[in-house]
């Protein structure tokens, strides 16, 4: 018998199964095999985003079941900063403040009120015009978009503890009211007349989760 | 016997005796003589071989397609999870987008809270001021004049408090606002315990009176400066708790 040709069918069909299994592995089973890691890793990214997602729902749902008490946090601020000029209860608050320190309102010479201006007061503040920009004063960007100045001048006159009396219920009314400058004088004897600047303040109003669309 | 011969043949050395030489009959048969050519061997073990080659790719093909299949499987599993995860991502991400505006609203309340924090945060009791200032006042010193000033840019406010001069140049006290102001005295000795009184009260510092005349009508007119430090600061926006009493009015 000739050894060869027995030997040389083994190594045909030898390579030739080799080969083919070579052309399997590289052609069937690791395309396959990278599909199948390519869906893990896509399922692997897919979960983390759905773990991070429920923990901001969950975070976001503690937040949200605080709302009534951020609610009342948003309204106190908005009594110290409110949105809008509102000068109706600005004038009654002073007259009351006046009032209380033995002040008739016809003590109060003079009330100025000015109108609001974006920005905390500066020389580089300017009033608001329609469809243009927010001028930014000393304030930082974000402040002067969302704050905007009102400019107070007060004339009063009384004696000194009320013109004390006057300052102190000033300084504890309900909305803020920053007081810049103070002068007193006495044209006569007991009979003081205050000439007082201040600023209060007006916020952009904060949008409440409760009146957006879902 | 052919126990025997089987034991020869393995090499057992038997302790027993052998046995008698067993002649085994002859028996005729047919001459064993093989005829065919090589090649036809050559043929048969190449068929053989042929035949286990192919068994071994038909292995070889059965195992790939199990791989095939078991993988087509995986896939098909791994794709239903995928599919789910997504479709999880979708309701979750639409819940985030929900409950969105409820952080925007935090965000913007504590926006609104540090500004207001900041912008008053120079606030000053002016009414203490004016007070206290009065209270040091010496029998039969009266005030009649008084101007006091800050600003809601503290460095405005340390230029402000700069022009209010100190008793002691070499160590001149930290002040945010000067207070000036005119009076009146019966005689210069009272000015003196007017000074004496606003140097006792911890809260004003570079005090001076650098102008004191003598007239008719009042025998002595002073004009002065106070400083007024930090200690008339509210601070009360600084306070955790400068809200709660608003809160609680709610």
């Amino acid at each position: 018998m000739s050894f060869n040709k027995v030997r040389e069918t083994y190594l045909i069909g030898g390579v030739a199964i080799v080969l083919v299994a070579m052309l399997s592995l590289f052609f069937v089973v690791q395309p396959r095999m990278a599909k199948a890691g390519e869906i893990g890793d896509q399922r692997a990214a897919a979960e983390a985003v759905n773990v991070k997602s429920a923990s901001q729902i969950v975070a976001l749902t503690q937040l949200k079941n605080g709302l009534p008490g951020e609610r009342l946090i948003a309204a106190a601020l908005a009594v110290k900063f409110p949105a809008t000029a509102d000068e109706p209860s600005l004038l009654r608050a002073i007259v009351v403040a006046a009032g209380k320190a033995g002040i008739a309102e016809t003590g109060i010479k003079s009330l100025g009120p000015a109108a609001p201006i974006m920005g905390v007061a500066s020389s580089g503040a300017k009033l608001p015009s329609a469809g243009a920009a927010p001028a930014t004063g000393a304030a930082p960007a974000k402040d002067a978009q969302d704050l905007a100045t009102m400019a107070i001048t007060l004339n009063a006159e009384g004696s000194y503890t009320q013109m004390i009396a006057l300052l102190r219920n000033l300084e504890d009314l309900s909305r803020s009211f920053l007081i810049t400058q103070v002068n007193l004088s006495s044209a006569e004897a007991g009979k003081f007349t205050i000439a007082l600047q201040g600023n209060m303040y007006v916020h952009r109003p904060v949008a409440d989760p409760g009146t957006l669309k879902p | 016997m052919a126990t025997s011969r089987t034991a020869d043949k393995k090499g057992l050395k038997l302790s027993r005796p052998s046995k008698p030489t067993v002649i085994i009959p002859f028996t005729p048969t047919m001459p064993d003589v093989n005829l065919l050519p090589p090649r036809v061997f050559d043929a048969v073990e190449a068929a053989k071989a042929r035949h286990r080659l192919a068994l071994a790719g038909g292995a070889l093909v059965l195992v790939v397609a199990g791989v095939y299949l078991a993988q087509t499987a995986q896939i098909m599993v791994a794709n239903r999870a995928l599919d789910r995860e997504t479709a999880k991502s979708a309701a979750l991400e639409k819940q985030v987008r929900n409950l969105t505006p409820v952080k925007v609203f935090y965000a913007g309340v504590s926006a609104h809270k540090a500004t207001v924090q900041k912008t008053m945060a120079q606030e000053l009791y002016f009414s203490l001021v004016a007070s206290e200032l009065s209270s040091s006042r010496a029998p039969g010193v009266s005030i009649d004049t008084l101007t006091v000033a800050t600003s809601a840019d503290p460095s405005a406010a340390a230029a402000t408090a700069s022009t209010c001069p100190a008793a002691n140049p070499f160590a001149p006290a930290k002040i945010v606002s000067c207070v000036q102001f005119t009076g009146a005295a019966p005689r210069r000795e009272n000015v003196a315990a007017f000074l004496v009184n606003l140097h006792k009260n911890p809260k004003f510092a570079n005090i001076y009176i650098p102008v004191t005349d003598s007239g008719d009508a009042k025998p002595v007119t002073f004009t002065g400066s106070v400083g007024v430090t930090e200690a008339f600061y509210t601070g009360r926006y600084a306070k955790d708790t400068w809200l709660l009493k608003d809160v609680a009015a709610k």
